[in-house]
């Protein structure tokens, strides 16, 4: 079985120039920085990666615990491949930490607390469940090379979460395939994928293929059932969801993109030519509906888009898609992507979440004369998708420069005020007129200042 | 009022409820000292609990209709009397409507400057999901709740409402606009929804009232 990260590393590290690659470590270097002042605890003792999250559907300002989410995906992932790649034993350290947050946070019933990101402090997240599981099979599969022998924790607590969750309550056997929740007859493409590659990984680890044969693949017919042929213009794209049996079309080329490598792990494992094939179509989507800026819209619709706002920490993401399928011989130009991305990154060493959250309702894609407020927060969450990328890239055998982050202070606009967003490495903050109006105190698991023109979900 | 399928640890309430319980959480977050919740329903309590777990719990003896979330292991939550204890806040989530006698005590419980943040229905309410499907008809109105709190002591000296005329306006238009076929415009005024969803005057579905004592 291929484990295609693995394959696909060596070929990107000989593709990046050196004073790419040098931009890149110290890119990684500055948001490691930052994911360090990012770590909070609950209030009783468990730690994570918290802070406020921004994001299409809902905001999560208020709650700023530990997020145990897609970030740990990415979070793990990221130091993993840096410790493969350095050498340096630190980087698995901060992945086994990661673990060991996962761990300590899942409830009786198989789930995580807090893992529903935008919508926190939930549990039962999806895909985030998935994901986060996805990162302690890859935390295993490492720790199990390296004859590490606490990797059965790990994989322990992912092949919990997976069974009790995903199979037991999510697997719908009618629709062969997950729910998006238990009570709700539902498909979300992107959610299934990502429960998809979690199976893999699972089925890795515990010799079962059954998971894949029986779970994994056809949940991934029933995504590519729904991709779109015609017209044109869609081609490629994959709806949003499937309700209640009526498919609700609105394509997001972000989430298509996170379709992509389960599509190539079920081409790998059965060789069957339809998903490569359905993950190439995906990508030319993506790659129809990218800017001249490298930025993507946010949804396409049937008729019409709305383009904000606009992700760039995201983009890590489509850029590890485009990355996966080059070995196959398809190669896409993410160059502008990959510019945006790294352009995005802020004095602080986080990565600027999006442009354009304050045109989310007009929809005027016109030069704003101030960012949102929105824009300005970045989340761990996205910019653990940037991390893992751009681990990656890092030259293979060469440790990560000292970091170089400061301060982020910024104009921006709330509500049409004129406003300051501020960041340190121990307080997030947002003043209007000098008067504090949200303020978050980093390493707590809730602001300390809400005010009303900041509870915005 | 009970609510279906509290013990499923992916039950998760409407925004609403997510907005008010937020509330109470960074005020009692923020609150420097000991914070309790007076036992109200499991409901509203397992989501204060939920996000403030220090909190201490105050029961009054009253029979408590369901069971905590035991999903999120807040059955271990020691409840205790408020004798003789003093508190720098305490919260009041969605109380009975003949439940005005557990501000009896709490003057004397809370410290110089302690507050009371009190989550209660607004006219509104009805439109809530969550009231609709419990059909519960006894969880105090914000009206109740003010008469409770002056006659306990207490003086209103903040509010929020949420989930007021105008979200509910733009609900129903996005609705419209997503039954009549233009996607992109519903998902625009859904977040026009979401925008204005504290109503800072006017009837709400849910008031969040912040009172001291007087």
């Amino acid at each position: 079985m291929v484990v295609l990260e693995q394959a696909t590393e060596a070929v990107v590290s000989e593709r990046v120039p050196d004073a790419q690659a040098a931009r890149v470590a110290q890119a990684l270097a500055d948001l490691d920085a930052w994911l360090e002042t990012m770590r909070v605890t609950d209030g009783v003792g468990r730690s994570g990666y918290g802070g406020p999250v921004v994001h299409w559907w809902q905001s999560c300002l208020s709650y700023t615990g530990p997020g145990l989410d897609w970030r740990y995906d990415g979070i793990i992932r990221g130091y993993l491949t840096l410790w493969e790649r350095t050498g340096q034993r630190r980087w698995l350290a901060k992945a086994r930490r990661a673990g060991d947050d996962l761990v300590a946070g899942q409830l009786p019933s198989g789930n995580f607390r807090a893992s529903c990101f935008e919508f926190n402090p939930y549990s039962g997240g999806t895909p985030h469940e998935a994901a986060a599981s996805l990162g302690l099979l890859d935390l295993a599969r490492g720790l199990r090379a390296e004859s590490g022998g606490d990797w059965r924790t790990y994989a322990g607590a992912a092949e919990t979460n997976l069974r009790r969750y995903a199979l037991a309550r999510l697997w719908d056997q009618e629709a062969r395939s997950f729910r998006d929740a238990p009570d709700v007859p539902s498909l979300v493409p992107n959610k299934v994928c990502a429960m998809a590659e979690a199976l893999f990984a699972l089925a890795e680890v515990r010799n079962d293929e059954q998971l894949i044969e029986r779970y994994a693949l056809p949940a991934l017919d029933a995504v590519l059932a729904l991709q779109i042929h015609r017209p044109r213009h869609l081609a490629g794209a994959i709806p949003q969801d499937v309700l209640r049996g009526r498919v609700r079309h609105k394509y997001f080329p972000y989430y298509i993109a996170r379709c992509i490598p389960a599509f190539l792990l079920a081409h790998e494992h059965t060789g069957h030519r339809h998903y490569l094939d359905g993950a190439v179509e995906a990508v030319c989507f993506i790659r129809r509906h990218l800017d001249e800026d490298g930025l993507l819209p946010q949804v396409v619709y049937p008729r019409g888009v709305n383009r904000r706002p606009q992700w760039i920490a995201p983009l890590g993401d489509v850029l590890r898609a485009g990355t996966l399928l080059r070995p196959y011989g398809f190669e896409i130009d993410l160059r502008a992507a990959q510019a945006a991305l790294l352009e995005g990154q802020l004095p602080s060493g986080a990565i600027a979440t999006a442009r354009g959250f304050g045109a989310q309702v007009s929809q005027n894609t016109g030069p704003a004369p101030l960012p949102d407020f929105r824009d300005c927060i970045p989340v761990v969450g996205w910019c653990a998708m940037a991390f893992r990328h751009l681990a990656g890239q890092v030259p293979v055998g060469r440790p990560l420069p000292v970091s170089a982050v400061g301060h982020d202070h910024t104009p921006c606009l709330i509500r049409r005020s004129r406003a300051t967003w501020t960041e340190t490495q121990t307080e997030m903050n947002l003043a209007v007129d000098g008067r504090v109006v949200y303020r978050w105190q980093k390493g707590e698991p809730w602001a300390d200042v809400v005010e009303p023109e900041v509870m915005w979900k | 009022m009970t609510m279906p399928r509290l013990m499923d640890p992916t039950y998760r309430p409407g925004l609403a409820y997510q907005h008010a319980f937020d509330w109470l959480a960074v005020h009692l977050g923020a609150t420097k000292g000991p914070v309790a919740c007076l036992q109200t329903d499991p409901f509203p309590v397992t989501e204060l609990l939920r996000r403030v777990p220090r909190a201490a719990l105050i029961a009054d003896g009253s029979p408590v209709a369901g069971e905590f979330d035991t999903c999120l292991d807040l059955r271990a939550q020691p409840r205790r009397d408020l004798g003789g204890a003093t508190f720098a806040a305490v919260a009041w989530p969605e109380p009975r409507a003949a439940r005005g006698d557990q501000l009896a005590r709490l003057p004397d419980a809370l410290v110089r400057g302690g507050r009371l943040y009190a989550v209660v229905g607004g006219p509104l309410a009805r439109f809530l999901h969550e009231r609709r499907v419990a059909g519960a008809r006894d969880v105090m109105a914000a009206v109740g709740a003010r008469q409770a709190l002056a006659g306990h002591g207490f003086r209103v000296v903040d509010r929020i409402g949420i989930h007021g005329l105008r979200a509910i306006a733009w609900y129903q238009i996005s609705a419209l606009a997503g039954r009549i076929g233009f996607a992109a415009w519903q998902d625009r005024l859904h977040f026009a929804m979401r925008r204005d969803f504290l109503a800072p005057s006017g009837p709400a579905a849910l008031v969040c009232l912040t009172a001291e004592v007087a």
